[in-house]
Formats: C-alpha cells, structure tokens, sequence
C-alpha cells in the first residue's frame, strides 16, 4: 500500500471511527520539515533511514552469529553439552512473549494510523509489560546461571553438571544417556558408554584438540580432560551472555523508545495525532529485535 | 558577499553548537577534524624523529605508544570522517538541490558522537597509551594490554556510530531528496562515491563495532571469545576486524576519488570521459571491497586455497581502480586544461594513487606478500594510498571548495606552491621506505640494523618537507577568512547545483528549488574569457542548457 493510500485508509477510518485523538478528524497534518518538499518525501526518507538502520544491525548481530557459527561448527559436541543448562521451558515463554508483542506492536501502529491515539498508548503499554516480562525470565535465567557457576566470571562446569545431575538423576535412562556422554565426570559415573561410536579407540589423549577429520566429525577431543571441556563450555557461554545479552540491551532501548511514544500520546502530541511515522519506527525497530530473538532461540536452545 | 548567508546567520556559540544547519556541522568537524590532525601529525613526527637513528630517542615501549596513538588518531579519528563528515555534509545537499540533509538532528548528534569518542581516545592515548597498534589484534589487546586499551576502544566505538549516523543520512539524501529532473544519472560523480562510501560505512563500521565491545567485554568481564586458551580463534578476530578494515581503506579513499573528478571536470571544461563507467566503478569497488580482506592475512593460519581466492579477488580491484584513473586521463586529453592549484592537487593525486595502487598488487599476489608483508614496503603501499591518495583528495576539496564555504579565495599563489612542496615532500618521506621494506626492514621496530639508516633519513627528511607542505595552507587558508578576494558565486566556471547559488549559501541552500534539466558537467565548448557567461545567476539557477548554450 502506498503512503498516500495509507494515509487515504486513515482518513476514511477516522471519519467512521473513533475521534479519540483527532481533534478536527480529517486527514493527518504531520509536521512537515524544512528540508522536504512535502509529506510523502518525508515519510519516504524516514523510511529509507529506518531500513538502513536495521541493515546496519544486522551487520552489528551478524558479526556475533558469524563467531557463533565458526566455533559450533569447530566444537558441535561442546555446543551440545553446553545447551543442556538453558532451559527450554522459559526460552519458549520468551519467545511467546515477544511475538506477542510483535503482534501488540503492529496493532499500536495500526491505532495510530486510525487516529486513535488512546488505543496507541494502551497497546504501547502491553508491548512495555510483555517486554518487561522477557527481561524479568532473562534475570531469572542469568541468576540460575550465576548460581550454577555458568557466568563466566565464576565458571565451574564441573559445579554446574554436579547440579544438573542432582536434578535430573532420577529421569530415565535413555534421557541420561543422551546428555551424560559428553561430560567427562558424568561420563565416568555411566562408565562403559563410549563417547561415541565413530572413533572408540582413540579416545584417550589429553592435549589432542580436534582429529585431523575435520570439524563436522562427531569426535570432539579427549573425554578424560575435564579442563578441555570446562573451556570449551565456557566459549560457549561467552557467546551465549554476548548474544543474549546484547539483544536485551536492544529491548531496553526499545522500551525506553516506547515509553516517549506513549508520553507523547498521552499528552495528545501532533507526533501521535497527526503522524503515525513516529510509531512506525519504533515498530519496525521492535520487529527487528523480535527476528534476532526468533534466531536466537533455536541456535542456543535447540541444538541437536 | 551576499548579504545574509549561513555563516553570519546568528553569531552566539550556542547558534553553533545547537546548529541542524549541515554546512555549520561542517564546519564544525572541519575544526575538529584539523585539531585532530595536527595532533596525529605530531605523534608522526615523533615517530619520524625517533628513526632517524638506528637506536632512537624513546624506550622501545614509548616508541610502541607513539605509532600506535599516529595510526588510531589518524585513521579513527580523521581519515574516516574527513571527506564524508566535512565535505560530503557540507556538499551533498547543495549538489542535489536539497535544503538540508534527510535527518538534520542526526547530523547533529553524529557530530557530538565523534567527539565525545574522540576525547574518550584521546584521553587513553594522553593518560597512559596503548602499545597495540591501530588493529588491535588479540591477544596484544586483551590479555598482554595495559587497561588504557578499553577507554580508547570504546571511543572508536562511539566514533564508528557517528560515521554510521552519516552514513544513513546520506543514503536517506540521495536517495529521497533530490532537485526534480535530477536522475542518479545526472548526479556529479562526488555523489555516486558518496553514495558508495556510504554502503561500505553502513554494512563494514557495525562490524568492527561489535568486534572491538568483544574486546572489551574480554577484558571486564572475562568473556573470552577471541580467547585462544578456551578454544577461541585470534585469528577470527583478524579476519572480523579486516572485513571492515579493508573496506574502510575505500571509505578513506573514495570520496577523494570522487572529489577529482570534480576538479578535473572544472579545470578541463569538459564531461568526464566515460560517465557511467566511473560512476559504476565506485560501486565495484565498494562491492570488492567487501571480498578481499583475506590479503592481510596470508602470514597467518589461514587456508592457502582462501588466501588463493583472496589474492585473485584483490587482483580485481585494480580493475575500477584503473578505470577511473584512465577516463581522467581521457578527460585531460584535449582539454582546456588549466594548472590552477586544484589541478596540481588533482594530477598530484592520480600519480600517487597509481604508484600506492599498483604496489598494492605486489602484496596481493602470494609469493612476493610472503617476503613484503609487515616491513616498510607495506607501510609505504598504505601512506601513498592514504596520505597520497586520501589526504591529497581532502586538500584539493578543501581548496576547490573553500570559496563556497567562506565566500573568499586563497592566495593562488601559495596554493600552488604548497601543492609542490607536498608533492616533492611525500615522495621523499614514503618511496625511501618501499626500498627500505624491500630489503628487508621489519615495521613497527623501534630500534633497527644500521644499515636501514640512510632510507630512515630520506624518509625524516621528507616528512619535514611534507610538514610545511601542509603548514602553508593552515596558514593561508586562516589569512583568507580576513583578507582573501571576495569569490563570487562561481569562481572556477564550474557547472554543479553547488556553484549556482551564493558564496557563502544561504541558510536554505537554495532561494527556490531548482529543476534540472541538463546532464551533469554540460561544460559548452568556451574559453576562459567569456566564462562569466555560464554562470546562471544564484537566484534564478533553473537555466535550461540550450539556454546555457545559446549564451
């Protein structure tokens, strides 16, 4: 739809519906800027300027996912042992969480764009309370983090599998078997399972790092060196609190960003009333931060 | 003089410190941009003192600092947002017959970034110095650094999001705000390699950006991804860090490529020979750019068949590269060529972009790398691309464009002059060093074999000569605030939105939008003398070219 059918839609809507915000009805009046001819080219320019932000953060996350990559595809079987501390339940009420407000989201601009400015305030404000609600799981999966020894200021994976096993001892074997064999203290309390069925021989040299097989083989190092595992775990949760962590900085910025929006909807600002551009950024920002979060999710939580 | 223009607009500090106006911002990274200068020039001179001699003046550790402080400053803080922040904020809007940038705010703020940043490396480099080198490689920076490297990474950092912040406005510019009629096709070609840097500043900066938190984050907080003892790859930081670096030797250098062919259409009188295929070159070499950054790598672990990849693509460059280098020298021929001082920038230019350039080829191929890579031979390659190239494009803008920036011209003279002292002074600074690394000198040594002594002489030798090759213009350029000839709206008959409107502009560019309907540089087939005939009057710039040529 172009910008003049939108604004036309808004126009037609706001002549049936709710006046909430508009106080003459009518078409938008947004402000129009020195430097443009007329509104069309300014909302045009913003949206120009808006994509070519996200480009850039793209770039910004990309460089992350590129280190993530190259290390999974050198150490698969740490990246597997490792994901088993994060937990999927609250990783899942994450990611509901935030399409949800995706979909809060879409329905302020939506609102803004029918003039209804009070509706803009209110689901601005339920995007706020679900993306406060991401960040409150996100303390409560760091703190468990923090406890177990997985924060890499006070790393101790032998820790952190000694309680892992503790909670998850009583589950049936086949599930055991499936996380035990790549630690190697956990391995030596289900002694006889071979690391893995590829290479059982060669297994038992502390100081080889990689096969000459290359990286995509299942062979990971030597079983028996606990320090070679701790490390290796350690880069993973390296990426894991730059990643995550650089991504909830995101959303606080994005809340703070919400936050002007509805004290500027509430106090009937021409930047709500007359324009929706305003909630449109913000918009396309938040769906942006919901993406890196829909990647995130299955590349730290779902490895198999 | 007009009687109201930009500069005279309001007088009060707060008038340019709150300014949206993108030609005051302009002006205003124009001064940071020479304070910074002249202090990465003063750690240079320390660097070129303390080689004059086999055993120096400063401890090894010092000496450390002291290139590290020229390289940073040089590179972070001035070559990166020369041409784009100054220039290219002063200059883009005028040349599309815009009013102002897309996000005159932004601009603003980008300004404000870039020296909070700069302070913030600055104060590192003051208090304590850094012993990395501008890369920064780790582990160097992470875990056998002094602390001071933290405060000056996050100050790059800061510094990179003002780059990017101009990158968007440009983009936002070009794109949605130019003069009606004026089709990308007729853009002066300044644009095209605006436009250009621009993409590499936008996809490259975020990238270091990240690389350079990683860093820190190592450092404060442990957080070990480039950390060789858990399994980490320094070397993934080299390749992460060249990805933008790379490109950012196009960032330096292209807008001083599109700058040239400015002043080579303006002092030849004619088109530039080939429009399109300088105007796609940028973009080739912009898209290159982005495949290459393996040739910095060769020495270390990387995959032979990689580096193989990397030395053909790198091949490749020399292919825009050269196009350019050849419709200028086509734009030359049969010209009314006039050796005014911006063509001595402009000639001086093409012939030090030719030698950094095809020297480059020395380092892209395999084999002769091997021998060349970390001595002086690299260092030369880069400075005659960098300060032969970057710089002298930054010099000749500064001086094609001063006129439109104060209303007042330098003394013609001393331009030229200055011109050839910079020429003469460069090449005796920077060509002893190629021999110098061919035989063999090692980079970054403090102390070296006596031997290297007489090239590490030359090269001192040159770079006081290079020295009053730039102090002459500090000089004369402040002179002519004061005393220099009132300019006129056009000075050099140039054809450009940016020359049909008054000198110093207006606070809105332009009195009305003007609509264009010539091609770009439609020089008419005149002489010198009836050149005032071409100007359209500054207020009333909308003249048709039969009009123009019918005159």
């Amino acid at each position: 739809m172009s910008l003049r059918a939108v604004t036309a839609a808004a126009a037609s809507a706001s002549r049936g519906g709710d006046h909430a915000g508009g106080d003459h009805g009518g078409v938008m009046t947004p402000t129009l800027y020195h430097q443009f001819e007329d509104v069309e080219q300014q909302n045009e320019s913003y949206l120009v300027g808006m994509w070519t932000c996200l480009v850039q953060e793209i770039m910004f996350f990309g460089a992350l996912f590129l280190a993530y990559t190259v290390y999974r595809a050198a150490y698969p079987a740490t990246y597997l042992d490792a994901h088993k501390f994060l937990s999927i339940t609250w990783g899942t009420v994450n990611t509901l969480l935030l399409l949800t407000s995706s979909f809060t989201m879409v329905m302020a601009v939506n609102a803004n764009q029918h003039r209804k400015t009070m509706s803009v305030a209110a689901w601005l404000s339920v995007t706020i309370l679900l993306s406060l609600g991401f960040l409150g799981v996100k303390t409560i999966e760091y703190s468990n983090k923090f406890h177990e020894g997985l924060w890499v200021g006070n790393f101790n994976y032998a820790q952190a599998n000694t309680m892992y096993l503790q909670h998850h001892g009583g589950k049936a074997h086949h599930e055991a078997k499936d996380v035990y064999p790549y630690f190697p203290s956990v391995r030596e309390l289900a002694t006889g399972y071979s690391l893995n069925s590829v290479q059982p021989g060669a297994t038992s040299t502390p100081g080889v790092e990689m096969t000459p097989a290359g990286p995509f083989t299942s062979y990971q190092g030597p079983p028996g060196d606990v320090e070679y595992w701790s490390k290796r775990a350690k880069l993973f949760f390296s990426l894991y609190f730059a990643m995550t962590g650089l991504h909830a900085v995101h959303i606080i910025i994005g809340i703070l960003m919400m936050s002007v929006l509805i004290g500027l909807a509430v106090r009937k600002h021409p930047y709500v009333t007359q324009d929706y551009m305003p909630t449109e950024m913000v918009g396309l920002y938040w769906h942006f931060v919901d993406i890196v979060w829909i990647f995130l999710f299955p590349l730290m939580y779902l490895i198999s | 003089m007009p009687r109201a223009h930009y500069l005279n607009a309001d007088h009060s500090i707060k008038s340019w410190l709150l300014t949206t106006d993108h030609k005051r911002i302009a002006i205003l990274y124009l001064i940071s941009l020479s304070v910074m200068f002249l202090l990465g020039g003063v750690a240079a001179a320390v660097v070129r003192l303390q080689l004059t001699t086999p055993h120096g003046v400063l401890t090894g550790e010092n000496y450390n600092k002291m290139f590290s402080a020229h390289g940073i400053v040089m590179v972070f803080l001035f070559l990166v947002p020369s041409i784009p922040a100054a220039m290219g904020n002063f200059l883009v809007p005028l040349m599309i017959g815009a009013r102002d940038l897309a996000f005159p705010r932004l601009n603003l703020a980008s300004w404000y970034l870039y020296m909070i940043g700069s302070l913030m490396t600055l104060g590192a480099l003051t208090f304590g110095g850094v012993e990395t080198g501008w890369t920064f490689y780790t582990p160097y920076s992470s875990i056998y650094s002094n602390s001071n490297v933290t405060l000056a990474i996050l100050g790059i950092f800061l510094a990179g999001f003002s780059s990017i912040a101009t990158g968007i406005n440009f983009i936002a510019t070009i794109h949605k705000m130019r003069a009606p009629g004026l089709t990308w096709f007729k853009l002066p070609l300044f644009i095209w390699s605006t436009y250009a840097t621009s993409v590499i500043i936008i996809l490259g900066t975020p990238v270091v950006a990240l690389t350079l938190l990683l860093v820190v984050l190592e450092r404060t907080f442990g957080i070990g991804i480039f950390s060789p003892e858990l399994g980490g790859d320094p070397v993934l930081f080299q390749h992460m860090f060249w990805f933008y670096s790379h490109p950012a030797v196009y960032i330096m250098i292209l807008p001083s490529l599109g700058v040239i062919n400015e002043i080579i259409a303006a002092n030849t009188k004619k088109r530039i020979f080939g429009y399109t295929f300088v105007a796609f070159s940028s973009i080739a070499i912009a898209v290159f750019g982005f495949i290459v950054w393996g040739h910095h790598m060769f020495a270390t672990t990387q995959s032979m068949y990689a580096s193989m990849v990397f030395s053909v693509i790198s091949f490749l460059v020399a292919i825009p590269s050269a196009v350019k280098v050849f419709n200028w020298t086509a734009t030359i021929y049969k010209g009314s060529v006039e050796f005014s001082a911006t063509m001595l920038y402009a000639l001086g230019f093409i012939g030090l972009f030719v030698i950094g350039g095809l020297t480059g080829l020395f380092l892209a191929s395999l084999a002769t790398d091997i021998h060349l890579t970390a001595t002086y031979f690299v260092v030369a390659h880069f400075h005659y691309i960098m300060v032969g190239g970057a710089l002298t494009g930054y010099l000749g803008a500064l001086h094609f464009w001063w006129p439109k920036m104060t209303g007042r011209l330098y003394p013609e003279f001393w331009a030229k002059i200055s011109a050839l002292i910079l020429f003469v002074g460069f090449n005796l600074t920077f060509f002893p060093q190629f021999i110098a690394g061919y035989v063999g000198m090692p980079r970054r040594y403090a102390f070296y074999a006596p031997e290297y002594q007489i090239w590490q002489v030359l090269s001192s030798a040159g770079a006081s000569v290079l020295a009053v090759g730039m102090l002459i213009p500090a000089f004369y350029f402040l002179w002519s605030l004061k005393y220099g000839k009132v300019a006129g709206s056009n000075p050099w008959g140039a054809v450009g939105l940016e020359w049909m409107t008054s000198s110093p502009p207006p606070t809105t560019n332009f009195e009305e939008v003007p609509v264009v309907t010539w091609e770009a540089y439609e020089y008419h087939p005149i002489h010198d003398d009836d050149k005032d005939m071409t100007v359209p009057s500054p207020t009333a710039p909308a003249v048709t070219a039969e009009e123009r040529n019918a005159s």
